[in-house]
């Protein structure tokens, strides 16, 4: 299982804190820097021996370092507190990108994705409980990743973990799985992608609605291309914002199927999706709204996109940190089969909508 | 699996969020000021 956060020992105190979280810090700048210079020393080596070599961005090397790192020596303790912080750096890089989008973009393309995520939610349920019951898997672990697969991940398997009242290795099992899909898919979906010659907008759609992950969504754009990965994360975060509707959903559905007593209560129904709803995506939209207002001159947002460049480098070397290729292989294989299964189909579907669409949507 | 606790996971979450809004508009504000240098990638 890949590594999940650890905070710094309680008591320690707020200095004492921040002080343990910087080592792991260093070490993602470090790996993912390396990355980025062995993209600049390749591209420069192509270029002084007159060789057309292909282009592997730093996003692929800073996740190659980081596994080899993280499973071949393994990650001492005093680097784990900061490593942890990589969803905070993808989360900060995401909120800057807000600046690259004109809040009518936000929009109309985030309108899309979200009809899109309501297909792909109706038909990955309706596909993930027909495979869980043909291959023996708990209802909730079926569940569990029906809602990884459909919406984002481990944010929603966790935030559906209490909702919906599932087991311990049940939950272990979905995110497994999820991980171990989301790390493939960072090999399949740019390779896919090429042999179709997507354009960059249609290919970040497509991996901001398929891959379940939002640091894998958003490496598997940046493997493609700057673009993609501004559609990838726009088109995740759209997905992401969905999750309280989705939780929600299936915590009024366990507690009806295990007999309790639901409430419909508004208030109580608004705090949780309010609890549940990634605050990020605010950030985001407001940067997005600072842009469309002309608050920043074309200078200024080139930086702040260098900024989330920045902050993306720090989360990639992490996801190659926490992957460990040994605790994912350990899982069992049902519910990896059957993630798998869920995965391709909605990839499969997801590409056919988008390939139907991708010729009517604005570049 | 106590990694996976809910209550700490979703405390976690919940800070990061908030930080990275607070983080990305000072910075944003910072260049907008042009108390930051220019950044370059």
């Amino acid at each position: 299982m890949a590594t999940v956060a650890q905070l710094p020992a309680r008591g320690s105190g707020s200095v004492g804190q921040f002080f343990a979280l910087l080592p792991g810090i260093a070490l993602l700048a470090v790996i993912g820097y390396a990355g980025k210079l062995t993209e600049l020393a390749i591209a420069s080596f192509g270029k002084s021996h007159h060789i057309a070599l292909p282009n592997i961005e730093y996003v692929l090397w800073a996740i190659v370092y980081g596994l080899l790192i993280g499973n071949l020596i393994g990650l001492p303790a005093i680097f784990k507190p900061g490593v942890d912080t990589y969803d905070f750096w993808l989360k900060l890089g995401i909120v800057f990108e807000g600046a690259r989008f004109l809040l009518g973009d936000v929009f109309r393309l985030g309108l899309t994705t979200l009809l899109f995520t309501a297909f792909v939610l109706f038909f990955s349920i309706i596909f993930m409980t027909w495979c869980g019951r043909y291959f023996g898997l708990s209802p909730k672990l079926t569940s569990l990743l029906a809602i990884g697969s459909s919406i984002c991940g481990v944010s929603a398997i966790i935030a559906a973990k209490g909702a919906i009242d599932a087991e311990d290795d049940d939950v272990s099992y979905a995110i497994g799985a999820i991980l171990a899909l989301g790390a493939f898919s960072l090999i399949a979906f740019p390779f896919i992608g090429h042999l179709l010659h997507m354009s960059d907008q249609a290919y970040g759609l497509w991996a901001g609605l398929a891959v379940d992950n939002t640091a894998e969504a958003t490496a598997a754009g940046a493997l493609y291309s700057d673009v993609a990965a501004k559609f990838a994360i726009l088109a995740k975060t759209t997905r992401n914002a969905t999750i309280g509707f989705v939780v929600l959903g299936y915590a009024i559905y366990w507690a009806r199927k295990s007999g309790k007593e639901v409430t419909g209560d508004f208030a109580h129904n608004a705090n949780f999706l309010w609890q549940k709803f990634p605050k990020f995506v605010l950030g985001f939209l407001l940067l997005s709204l600072l842009a469309t207002l002309n608050v920043f001159s074309a200078a200024e947002i080139k930086d702040l996109a260098n900024l989330s460049r920045w902050a993306f480098l720090l989360t990639f070397a992490g996801v190659g940190l926490r992957t460990n290729i040994r605790q994912l292989t350990r899982q069992g294989w049902k519910p990896l089969l059957v993630g798998a299964l869920g995965e391709f189909a909605i990839a499969g579907v997801t590409l056919a909508l988008i390939l139907l669409v991708a010729p009517h949507l604005n570049p | 699996m106590e990694h996976f606790n809910e209550k700490h996971m979703l405390l976690k979450k919940l800070n990061s969020d908030w930080w990275a809004v607070i983080v990305a508009l000072f910075a944003a504000a910072l260049v907008r000021l042009h108390l930051m240098p220019h950044v370059i990638w």
